[in-house]
Formats: structure tokens, sequence, C-alpha cells
């Protein structure tokens, strides 16, 4: 019997020694560092002042007239504190529920630490309207009551097109407020058998947006029970010129959109990717007999906005009128892009999608 | 869809069974209840507020009928059928029929026990792996209070620290007549999360134990869960996390004490592959304990000591995720201020609310509300603890009085936002007398009262100083044969200030919240109950519950509430 004890004691012992040899983080803090406004804190001089950069230049000025131009300048504030402090500043839109937030623990605010080029925290746009949105300026600190706030007025929205943000190009294939350079997708294409289930689909739809003044509504109930409702596609499905997109790996190059789903069960968007292999020349409508078609479908099981990414790899043939391309995924070569409402996976549904800032990307998935 | 296939199946085998085996054994058993509840909210909050309801009549009847299909010891079934009919609905309107519960179970080769269809997990496990956390220190709440809770409970399919998902479960044990004992292995998987079949995949959870009794002194064991995607086609998100835990125990049993030393150390896996743009969130923690536990027989006293270290990022859903969802709107007063708040949760909500218990496993930590719990809001397995408990009570074998006090002493190990790191210390015990045992009258016949206080504590750039203090006290006396009066209060002080986590879709700390609280809560609950069996009773209840925030009239309330309940159980 001691033999016995003797063994289990050493058994204990040794899971002892293990238990002790184990490896121990060397992190000093978890999360973002912050820290309480003390009593006697405060701002030096109640500065709170703001400042615009010329995004191209660099120049910098200060902004008396409270007018922002994101679509041309960064703009920051610049502040003191009495102490080091946990603080947040909250620019808030008046009329898109866009919101951007910038936290630190500093005992100061400037360029270096919340220079904002427009983007949001959330998923909605600055800039409702063009010009005609304002928006709530809100320093808080941690642990105190006391705050500074103002008020600027947004003259733009921040453009995308083109622009490269953290090293990640853009190009805005449609953001559905009728001026894109790439065309805009067309009116919806409704299947005809499903006429009658108050199918509608409408590319300026000014109710439900996220971006700007409209986004693309799509809408309507399978009668017909084929999964298909209706579609919409850029012009002539070659409108982005050759020579776009530089990224020939289809798994650095994305499609990002952003969807609004209603929480209607089936409701999928298929994204439908044209590839100019025939090499046709510009404003030359896309011949999809001898050009690849490719498929993404996105199942929006989701209430609400959301930014969808995914990678150009990820597209694939369709069963039927996949056209004879090269049957390959040439991600330089995309010319154009189509949208699908589908019932699916179960046909016969009443479905509902809304869609805005339809943008591809390269070396990285959208920006905001 | 789920049960309407397992309807199908079930069917299927009755009839089948019933007519091929004449051995067939088929019996019923069930549980009927009728609950109504007279509701009014007043207070500072509601004056002048003409948009928020104040008055309610509400309750519902149930009936749960489970047939159970035994056609020998290698397939048993059953089902819980259940109907549901709300007060106020007559002649059968609005009833709600449908399947409660769908099991298989029965015996492979009369050594493998195995279950499929609504299991309930964890059991043998350990405290790190597969656990539901307790929620309050309501060991020790008044009868009138348990008894309310436990039709919560019977809603929620809560079974002490047990997880109820739907999968399927094995059980094996060997006896050896050399070199170990016995050899125990239990083994599962369940389905947490399904998959829309394109984007977001099936969510699995599978893992199990193996012990081992070496002898009457040694055992040891070894509990892994992992939770993960089987991934599917478009996938999102390719998420997985494992815990791999070892423990040994080692027993002095002889006739006058019981000595035990126990320890279990592991590490939690975590990864999100985030698919869309080839990011991995990973990380990689441990988890050790160590105590010693002494029982002395003759006082029927026990004495133990627990050492702790729960690593910061120590990840373990199965035995993390809370009992309570303080985010979930509260069914009774969902709105006040002009019907345009969502009305925050109280202990009376905790104690009574249907809706507000998690029914699945979360991968990522639930809020919590520190007046409720702020020293191991997520059990044993709370991350980023280190310290030690001490208690002592009685013996499980004590019949008359019950007593138990324990303290617990915690550090964080790293601090959260800032260098200086939280202390906290709890106390907390109560007692239970039944002196109707006592007196040897044979009468239900009892007094109790429990006990808890945290304290949590920082220096530095962000101070904190919170404490809270619950206390419960109750009785009931058996006046006449079978027929009891209950008494209960629970009584709530919460002071000080905190800082909420905030924690992104990584489980990662990514923000914090200012909390300042100054509150008091109050139960006070008075009520009648006659008996007809152990599980079977009418109870008549009448509560009024005060929630005030000193300082804010935006939260200063009161809940009176009629409840009565007769439940019927065979």
């Amino acid at each position: 019997m001691n033999s016995k004890i003797i063994f289990s004691l050493s058994i204990f012992l040794s899971s002892l020694i293990i238990f002790s040899g184990c490896k121990k983080k060397n992190e000093t803090i978890l999360g973002p560092e912050y820290g309480a406004a003390p009593a006697d804190f405060s701002v030096v001089n109640n500065k709170f002042d703001a400042y615009n950069i010329v995004k191209t230049s660099g120049f910098t000025s200060g902004i008396p007239t409270k007018a922002v131009n994101i679509q041309t300048n960064h703009q920051y504030y610049k502040t003191t504190f009495s102490h080091k402090v946990g603080w947040k500043l909250t620019i808030s839109s008046w009329k898109s529920n866009a919101k951007k937030v910038f936290s630190g623990y500093s005992d100061f605010i400037d360029e270096t630490n919340a220079k904002w080029d427009g983007g949001s925290s959330n998923d909605y746009f600055f800039g409702y309207n063009t010009t005609n949105d304002s928006a709530e300026v809100k320093l808080t600190f941690t642990g105190s009551s006391f705050y500074i706030r103002d008020t600027i007025k947004l003259t733009s929205m921040k453009n995308y097109h083109m622009e490269i943000f953290n090293g990640v190009s853009h190009y805005l294939v449609d953001d559905f407020e009728g001026t894109n350079p790439a065309g805009t997708f067309s009116s919806f294409y409704i299947d005809q058998q499903d006429i009658g289930g108050g199918n509608e689909g409408n590319n300026a739809y000014n109710l439900v947006k996220c971006q700007g003044n409209f986004s693309y509504k799509m809408r309507g109930i399978d009668i017909n029970n084929n999964t298909y409702l209706g579609s919409c596609n850029t012009p002539t499905l070659n409108d982005i010129p050759a020579n776009t997109f530089k990224e020939t790996d289809p798994n650095k190059m994305f499609v990002n959109l952003y969807i609004f789903g209603t929480g209607r069960p089936n409701t999928t968007v298929s994204v439908i990717a044209y590839e100019n292999d025939a090499e046709h020349g510009v404003g030359v409508s896309l011949n999809q007999t001898i050009n690849d078609k490719l498929i993404y479908q996105i199942a929006v099981d989701w209430t609400g906005w959301k930014l969808y990414s995914f990678k150009y790899s990820a597209f694939r043939k369709p069963n039927s009128g996949g056209g004879l391309g090269n049957n390959r995924l040439n991600p330089e070569r995309l010319s154009g892009l189509a949208m699908e409402l589908d019932s699916y996976s179960a046909p016969g549904f009443d479905v509902e999608a809304y869609v805005d800032m339809v943008v591809v990307t390269e070396n990285g998935t959208f920006q905001k | 869809m789920k049960y309407k296939v397992g309807y199908i199946v079930f069917v299927f085998l009755l009839s089948v069974c019933s007519t091929s085996y004449a051995q067939v054994k088929f019996n019923f058993n069930g549980l009927g209840r009728a609950i109504v509840t007279s509701n009014k909210i007043g207070g500072e909050t509601l004056k002048g507020d003409t948009l928020s309801p104040s008055k309610g009549l509400s309750g519902y009847t149930v009936f749960d009928l489970q047939p159970n299909l035994i056609i020998n010891n290698n397939i048993k079934a059953n089902v819980i059928l259940r109907m549901r009919n709300p007060f106020g609905s007559f002649y059968g309107a609005n009833t709600l029929f449908s399947f409660r519960q769908f099991q298989i179970m029965g015996k492979i080769g009369k050594v493998v026990e195995y279950e499929i269809g609504d299991i309930y997990l964890g059991g043998g496990m350990t405290s790190y792996t597969m656990y539901k956390p307790f929620e309050m220190n309501h060991e020790f709440e008044s009868d009138i209070h348990s008894q309310r809770r436990s039709v919560a409970e019977y809603e929620n399919f809560v079974s002490g620290n047990l997880w109820r998902l739907q999968g399927v479960q094995g059980r094996s044990n060997f006896g050896f007549n050399k070199g170990i004992k016995n050899l125990g292995i239990n083994i599962f998987a369940v389905r947490t999360n399904a998959s829309n079949e394109k984007s977001i995949p099936d969510r699995i959870m599978a893992g199990g134990r193996i012990g081992i009794v070496q002898s009457e002194y040694l055992a040891v064991g070894l509990n892994y869960v992992n939770l993960l995607d089987v991934t599917v086609n478009q996938d999102e998100v390719e998420y997985s996390n494992s815990v791999l835990t070892g423990d040994v125990k080692l027993t002095l049993n002889r006739d006058k004490f019981l000595v035990q030393l126990n320890g279990e150390l592991g590490s939690s896996n975590f990864k999100n592959v985030q698919v869309y743009n080839d990011s991995t969130v990973q990380y990689t923690d441990y988890v050790t304990e160590a105590g010693i536990k002494g029982v002395y027989k003759p006082a029927k006293v026990k004495l133990f000591a627990t050492y702790r270290s729960v690593g910061a990022q120590f990840s373990s859903p199965s035995a993390q995720t809370t009992r309570m969802n303080v985010d979930q709107p509260n069914s009774l007063f969902t709105r006040i201020s002009g019907n345009a708040v969502f009305r925050n949760q109280n202990i009376y909500d905790r104690l009574t609310d249907e809706q507000s218990y998690n029914r699945s496993i979360s991968a990522v930590l639930y809020n919590f509300l520190p007046q409720y719990g702020n020293i191991t809001p997520y059990g044993d397995a709370t991350p980023n603890r280190v310290g030690i408990s001490v208690g002592l009570g009685s013996d499980t074998s004590a019949k008359i009085i019950k007593v138990e006090a324990r303290a617990d002493m915690f550090n964080e190990i790293i601090g959260e936002g800032v260098a200086d790191k939280r202390k906290y210390a709890a106390y907390r015990g109560g007692l239970v007398f039944n002196f109707g045992d006592l007196l040897k009258i044979n009468r239900k016949m009892s007094v109790n009262t429990g006990f808890r206080q945290e304290t949590t504590t920082r220096g530095g750039n962000a101070p904190i100083d919170f404490k809270s203090t619950l206390i419960d006290l109750g009785a009931t006396v058996e006046v006449f044969k079978q027929f009891d009066v209950l008494v209960g209060t629970k009584l709530l002080a919460a002071s000080g200030n905190e800082y909420l986590s905030v924690r992104d879709q990584f489980n990662l700390l990514s923000d914090f919240t200012a909390y300042n609280l100054d509150l008091k809560e109050q139960i006070i609950s008075l009520g009648l109950r006659l008996r007809f069996s152990e599980r079977s009773y009418l109870t008549g209840t009448y509560n009024t519950s005060t929630y005030k925030e000193i300082q804010s009239n935006n939260y200063n309330y009161n809940i009176n509430q009629w409840f009565f309940n007769y439940t019927l159980a065979f």
C-alpha cells in the first residue's frame, strides 16, 4: 500500500512541476491603453481648433468657417490637456448615421493621432447628398463627464475612385449616384414570368442607402420557382477600360459591395463578372459567347447594412452560359459587372436586397 | 425541420417496435403547469409617463407530454410534445404545438452507452473545459425564490452546470484487474450553429474525457473540447478553439478523515481566419489549478484551499459562456421612459425571466453587469485571474445544518488598458437550518441566509473602487400537513466605479466603457404553497421588487407582482 501512495504522490508532484514550468505571457497591458481624467483635469486654454491639410500638397490651414471639404482635404483638431488622459473623438453625421471614432491615451490631440480623411468607423458614409451634411465633433475623456464639442459643415464626400488608401487601389464601379466614370448599372431586368409578384429594381432608391443619396433596390417574389428574379449590369459589360487593373493574381483582387438585408429568407445576391478575353475595344458591347463569365453568390442572411468583400479567386464559372473565353481567372481583364437577385437555395420566396458602393480593389479589401 | 424529422423517426420506431417486439415497454411522464401573473410597475421613473405600459396580466398553460419507448437496453427513445396556450385565449386559440425534446439512447454491445438528440454535456468534465458557471451566489436563497427560479430553469433545460445541446454522446467504462482499476471514456459531438450552405459554415463542438482510476489513491484525466467551423465553399470566417487539460486527483480516505489533493493544467488555442483577406488571429494561453480538500467525518466538516491561474487570453467557450444574457431585453415591462428605453436587467429579472438564459455556446465572451458578479463572471474559467480560494463548510452528509463560508482573493495577471492590475476580494457563505429535522416533527421547517460581498480595487491612472453586497434571507414553515408558508428577501447594494470591457470578434479587448453605479435593489416575497407531491404543487406569492439608482431618477422603479403557479409533474 505504501508503494501505491508513493507512486501516486510522485505522479502528483510531477504534475505540479509541469504546472510551474508553463510559459507565461510577457505582455504588460491588455487592450488599448487608457487612463482616467483626474479631478483637476482641464483642456489648456479651452482651445479646440480645427485644421485642414490639403491631400495633394500637404498645405495646412485653420478652418474658421468650419466648412470641410473631405474630398480634397484631411481634417484634424489641435488641443492640449493638463494631464495624460484617455480620450475619444467622435465625429457624427447629422444626416447619414456615419460615425468616425478616434481614441487614444495622450496629453494632446493633433494630426499625428486624429487625422480624419473623411472615412467612417461604421457602415455609413459622410457627405450625405454631397453638400448638405453637417457633423458633430465631440471630445470625451475617460472617467469624466466633461466634454468639448464643435460642429462642422461637410461640403463634399470622400472620393474612392482611382484612389490608393493604405496601399490598396480602389476602382468605384457604381455608387448609384448617377455620376460614375464606369457608367451606372442598368435598370432591373425582371424575370418576365415573375411579373405580378411585386418585382422591382430601382437604381436610384433613396429611402435605404449607406452612401450618398441612393442605393440599388432589388425586390420580388420568385413566382415561377426558378430561383431567378432579375438582374442588372454595367451598360456594355465592357465598361472598364483595359489596363485599369494591374493585378494578375486573383487572390489579391477583391470585389466589395455594401448590401442591406431585410431578413427575408433565401435572399441571395449574385455578383457576375465579365472578362474581356477577346480584347474588344472600349465601348464595344462584350460578346458573351467568346469571353468568360463568372459568378459568386452571396447569401444575404443579415439585417441592415454590411460591407461584403470577397476575393476574385472565389468567382466560379456558372453552370450554364459561362462563355468561352480562356477559362481562366484573369482579374486584370475584368471589364464589367452584373448583379442578380435570386431566391436561393430554396426557390419561390419573397426576397429583397439593397446594394450600394460597388468597388473593386487591388492589394487588399475596401478601406473605409 | 429537425424536429419534424425526429418526430417521423420516433413514430416509425414506435409503430415498428410496438408491433415487432413483445417485450417493448412504453410509458409516459411529463409536466403540466399553469401560471398567472398580475404585474404593476411604478416609481419615480414612471411618474408622468403615459406611454410606457405600467400594468399587465399574463401567464400561460403548458403541458409537456413525454412518451418513453423502451425496446430493450439497446434502444430507448423519447420525445417531449409541448402544448402551450397563452393566458387569455379561449377555446384553444393560439395554442402552440411543438416538440421540445427528442432523444434516442441505449447501449451498443453492452459496452458503449450512447445518446442522440438533445443531450446534456459536461458530466465528469472540469470547470475549465465544459461547464455552465453559476451566475450569482443563490445556493442559500430562500425556498420561495429557488422555486420561482426553477420555473425559468425548467424552460431553459438548466441542470446544474451541464450544457444542453443537440448532438451525439457516447460513454464507456472498462474495469481492469491489474495496473489500473478503471478506464472511463466519454466523447461527444454537437452542432452549435447551422450553415447557410454558402458562406456560413456549420460550427460544431466535439471533445470528451478519458479518466483513469489507478487505485483508491490516484485518478487522472484528460479533457478535450474543440469548437470549430466545418469549412464550406465560400466561407467568410474559419474559426477554431481547442482546449486541452489534464487533471490529477490524489485521495487518502480513512475512517475519520479524507484528504484530497487535486490539480489541473491545460491550454487553449484560439484561431480565427478571415478568409476574404487572408488575415489570421491566433493565440494560446494556459490554465493551472492546484487544491487541497480535507473532511473530518465525525464533525461533518470540510476545509478546502485552491490556487488558480487562468491566463489573460485563455479561451474556453464551453466553460466561459455565461448562464444569463444581460443584453437580452426583459420580458416584463420591456421598455420604460416613455416606452423608449429598454429597462435594464435587475435581480428580479435574473430570478424570473425565462428569456434571459443563454441556450448556446458563444465564441466571444458575453457582457456582464459587475453588480451581479465581478470577480468571476465567467466562472472558474474567467480569464486573467490568479489567486486563491479558501473555505470551510458542512459535509454533504449533514442534513440538519448546511453551512459554508468561502473567501476568494484574486488579481489580474495582466492589466486591462493600464499597467495596474485589479485586485478582487470576495466573501460569501450561507446557512440552511432545517429545524423541522432537528425537532423530528416531520414537517418542512427551515430558515436560510446567504451572503456575498465583492470588492474590486485598482490604483494608478484609472483607479477602480467597486463594491457589491448581496444578502438572502428566507424561511419555510409547514403550518399544516403539506401546506407551507414561504417568505424570502434578496437585498443587493452596489456602488463605485468600474470599466466595462468591450470585446471584438476575436474575443480581444477593443475598448473600455466607464461604469459608475450607486444602486440598491430589493425583493420581498411572501407566499403560500400546497404540496401534492415532491414535484407537484400550487403556489400563490406576492413579490415586490425595488430598483433604485441613487442620484438618478431615470432608473428608480418598483415592480409588484402576484404570481400563481400550479405545477403537476408525473
